[in-house]
Formats: structure tokens, C-alpha cells, sequence
């Protein structure tokens, strides 16, 4: 019997979305100390980049781990339609009470598809905020 | 969302000199092994340092750590100390300053001041062909 070959595949996928950082029993100033220019009143935007890695053995038949179109469906009914053009803080329930770091987004982005894969495990999820930091998760 | 490990990367650049080689050699054997690097008047390069903090997500700020506190942190201690520099000269103790050699003395500049989170690893482009990757001894 062959040996399993176990094979990490990365997509890439880019949405734009606005967001602000305050914790609401906190005052401005106080916002200000923790969050700096993220606290501004009215909001700012980035051009985030998403990496999902899935990871599994390519299908014999087909040479796959997961089918592109499969994972494009996935992440643009669950990340992009969700986020893509909006105000986090406002259009994301799951914000309502959370601030929108980058951080948290890679655990919400974890959270909304790990349920949906069928044959391969996803592996990490990494969001650029912008171009000089991003944030990883691995589900631990 | 008690107890859950994100990784944190950032992003830095600085722009420094160097010239490869070894105390041990003569300056026709550094040649040989260093090549062009080895030329007697030092050459440069664009640096990238990327630094990842690993740690759970406070709970009230939605962070694993202050960017802010951190790019302080890292341009004080790191960049301040080698952007626009030439590394033989301000890291004399460090001999050989190949990027593996740089790598660790980034990570002993920077580790003593970062604690909580702690630096998981760090990263080092020398060029687009060459990186480095350092998670401590």
C-alpha cells in the first residue's frame, strides 16, 4: 500500500472592510491610550488579504486535496458576502461585542468555515491586515 | 475564546551595510568562500524583519499585543540600532555578520524586552532569495 501523502494548499482571497477599535466603558481618551488612531470616531478601512491552508491527500482520482471552486464557494459565502464592503463593527454580529483586531477576525474567519470541509482538515488561516502585519491561527 | 494561541506578525525594514569575513581566514580564502560578499569595502542590502508574537487574546482589547508598544519596542532596541548602519561596526562582537549570525543577535536585541507575549520567532530577508527563520536556541 502506498503511504499517506499528506499535501497543504493555499488560497488567497482579498475583501475591503472598514472597522473601529473602543471598548465602550471606556473613555476617549482612554481608547486613545490603548488603541491609538484605531479608536478615531468614525471608522477606517483596510484592503485585507485572507490565506486559508487546507491540508489532506490529493484525491487519486482527481489529483486534488480540495477542489478550487469547492473552497472559492466556501470562503465567498462565508468570509467575503460577510465582510467584503462593510462595516465590520456594525454589519458583523459576531462584533457586536468584540473589537475587530485582526487578531480576532482570524478567529472568526477560523470559526465560520471549519464546519464546512468534506474530505481535507483546514490548517491555518492567515489575515494581512496591510502589507506589515498579519495574524495566524491554527485552531489551538 | 478562553485559551486560544494567535500568532502575530510584523512587518519591518532597514536598510544597512556589511562585508563577509571570517577572522580565521586570509583575505584570498575569504574569497573563496564568501565570494563577492567578501569585497574589502563592504556592499548593502534592504533588510525585512518580520517579528511573530504567539499568545492568547485579551479578552477586553481583542489583542495579543500593543502594535504600537511593539514597533516601539522593535525600533528602539533593533532598528534604531542597525537601519542606515554598517553591521561589522555595530556588531563588533559579532564577527561574521552573515544573516544566520544576524538572525540570533536580532533575537538577543529584541527578546530581553518583549515578555508578555513572548517572541515566537523572527525572520530575516537579506534579499527576495535569501531568508532566515529563528525561534530561539
Amino acid at each position: 500500500m502506498e503511504e499517506k501523502k499528506i499535501v497543504y494548499l493555499t488560497r488567497k482571497i482579498d475583501f475591503c472592510a472598514s472597522h473601529r477599535y473602543y471598548i465602550d466603558e471606556l473613555s476617549e481618551e482612554e481608547n486613545l491610550s490603548i488603541f491609538g488612531k484605531c479608536s478615531y470616531r468614525h471608522g477606517h478601512g483596510h484592503n485585507y488579504s485572507l490565506e486559508v491552508t487546507v491540508k489532506g491527500e490529493p484525491d487519486p482520482k482527481t489529483g486534488m486535496v480540495i477542489n478550487l471552486s469547492e473552497l472559492d464557494r466556501i470562503l465567498r459565502l462565508k468570509v467575503v458576502d460577510v465582510m467584503d464592503h462593510k462595516f465590520i463593527n456594525i454589519d458583523v454580529p459576531y462584533f457586536d461585542k468584540r473589537i475587530p483586531t485582526t487578531e480576532n477576525l482570524a478567529i472568526f474567519i477560523w470559526d465560520s468555515i471549519i464546519d464546512a470541509f468534506d474530505g481535507c482538515h483546514l490548517h491555518r488561516v492567515r489575515l494581512f491586515e496591510d502589507p506589515f502585519l498579519f495574524a495566524e491561527y491554527y485552531g489551538e | 475564546m478562553v485559551n486560544r494561541k494567535i500568532s502575530l506578525t510584523r512587518v519591518y525594514a532597514f536598510s544597512a551595510a556589511h562585508r563577509l569575513a571570517s577572522p580565521h581566514f586570509s583575505d584570498e580564502e575569504n574569497r573563496k568562500i564568501y565570494g563577492k560578499c567578501s569585497h574589502s569595502s563592504g556592499h548593502g542590502h534592504n533588510y525585512i524583519l518580520k517579528v511573530t508574537v504567539k499568545g492568547e487574546v485579551d479578552p477586553r482589547t481583542g489583542m495579543v499585543v500593543n502594535v504600537e508598544a511593539l514597533d516601539h519596542i522593535v525600533k528602539k532596541h533593533v532598528l534604531n540600532k542597525l537601519d542606515h548602519k554598517n553591521l561589522n561596526e555595530e556588531l563588533k562582537d559579532t564577527p561574521i555578520l552573515t544573516s544566520e549570525c544576524l538572525i540570533s543577535e536580532i533575537w538577543s536585541l529584541l527578546t530581553p524586552h518583549v515578555k508578555a507575549p513572548a517572541i515566537d520567532k523572527i525572520e530575516v530577508e537579506e534579499t527576495r532569495k535569501n531568508r532566515f527563520k529563528y525561534c530561539g536556541a
